[in-house]
């Protein structure tokens, strides 16, 4: 959808429907409250808007739920249909980021469930290293032997993550994310704040015991 | 002993804390060329031909319907234009002994003739099998004295009554006592 028919959207939407502020999603950006209305009245392409700016917080979730990225874009892509079936139901009490990503969780946890996936132990080729943000653990000039002890402390810390039970992993990949705060998983898992930041806590201090304990053997 | 140790060697120089948070996030992170929208677009387009497939056969299921429904209408209004012309008044007669023998039907036969030359005059705008049929079959239905009353006979109802006689009393019988046996206490 081009930027010009949003801006006509909008603007067209701000002086027709008066009342969209009252009845409408008043906590969304201008741009996303005319994407949304518009996608209420059947627009794909508003629609296909929304979907191309939520669809890292969407992966991001997902993938913390299933751990595989080829499982994931299926997951996104279903999570978007159904989103798109129960637009009419978005009455805008919270963000449609925030009514999707809650979408998203049930239909991560679903698959999680119905597919019976495993976490792999050992990852699978295009799993994780996508711009893997670990050359700071090489130093400021890496060599060949350096980066290979970083590659390699990298996927031990992936693995003892991957060993984590799934509610402790889940909390910390999701709060890792960077696409939700604490108070939106709290909201997402069902539990009081304090239980999720325990759960990252606890996460951390597990897995870098496992990583210490390791390099000490 | 550290100062000896190859630097990337040293234990003090990870930051597991750092690296959890490092690894954590890698392992949500999505591919930059990430690009879902098509994908959804295409099954929403998908879903759209599907459901506008959905409507046109439902559409066509319903208009068979109205037809098969029309056309059970249109064979039973035949038959039922059918059977009245050959029971009814204008029923060819039969031959034989059966044909002499008066049937049960045969006192209805005079009321229904009269009936008959009483009968309204159809509507002009029905055709011919329809005008036909009104007049055979419109007035019997709605007019309340033209169904055929059977008459009442008391006596065929008291009758069966009045044949139940009274039973006669059983006598009863005792059998005579035994005092030979009571006095011998046996």
């Amino acid at each position: 959808m081009s930027i010009a028919r949003v801006t006509v959207s909008v603007a067209t939407l701000s002086m027709a429907s008066p009342g969209v502020q009252s009845e409408g999603p008043s906590r969304e950006t201008p741009e996303v409250r005319a994407l949304l209305l518009a996608a209420r009245e059947g627009d794909h392409d508003a629609f296909g808007r929304l979907v191309a700016l939520n669809q890292s917080a969407v992966f991001r979730t997902v993938l913390a739920a299933l751990g595989s990225r080829d499982d994931a874009e299926d997951v996104v892509q279903e999570v978007f249909v159904q989103a798109w079936r129960k637009l009419g139901s978005f009455r805008g009490d919270a963000s449609f980021r925030t009514w999707l990503l809650a979408i998203t969780w049930r239909k991560a946890v679903d698959a999680r469930r119905i597919r019976r996936l495993r976490w792999r132990r050992h990852p699978q080729p295009g799993d994780g290293d996508h711009g893997l943000p670990l050359d700071q653990f090489a130093g400021p000039t890496p060599d060949p032997e350096r980066r290979a002890a970083a590659a390699e402390l990298a996927d031990r810390a992936r693995a003892e993550i991957r060993r984590l039970s799934p509610t402790l992993r889940d909390t910390l990949l999701l709060a890792a994310s960077g696409a939700h705060t604490y108070d939106d998983i709290a909201a997402l898992l069902g539990v009081p704040l304090g239980t999720v930041k325990w759960r990252v806590a606890e996460a951390r201090r597990i897995v870098t015991v496992r990583l210490a304990g390791a390099r000490h053997d | 002993m550290t100062e000896n140790m190859p630097t990337h060697r040293r234990p003090a120089e990870i930051d597991y804390d750092a690296l959890v948070t490092a690894a954590a996030s890698n392992m949500t992170r999505p591919a930059p060329d990430l690009d879902v929208a098509p994908g959804v677009l295409a099954r929403l387009d998908a879903r759209r031909g599907a459901g506008l497939a959905g409507h046109r056969l439902g559409l066509a299921v319903t208009i068979a319907t109205l037809v098969v429904a029309a056309g059970a209408i249109w064979t039973s209004r035949s038959m039922a234009d059918a059977v009245p012309a050959v029971t009814g008044p204008g029923a060819p007669s039969l031959s034989g002994p059966a044909a002499s023998t008066p049937g049960p039907g045969a006192d209805a036969a005079a009321p229904a003739a009269a009936r008959a030359a009483a009968r309204p005059a159809a509507p002009a705008e029905l055709g011919a099998s329809e005008r036909a049929w009104h007049e055979r079959r419109i007035p019997e239905l709605a007019t309340p004295d033209a169904i055929p009353t059977p008459p009442i006979q008391p006596d065929a109802v008291a009758l069966p009554l009045l044949a139940l006689e009274p039973l006669a009393p059983t006598p009863l019988t005792l059998r005579p006592l035994d005092t030979e046996r009571l006095r011998s206490g046996r």
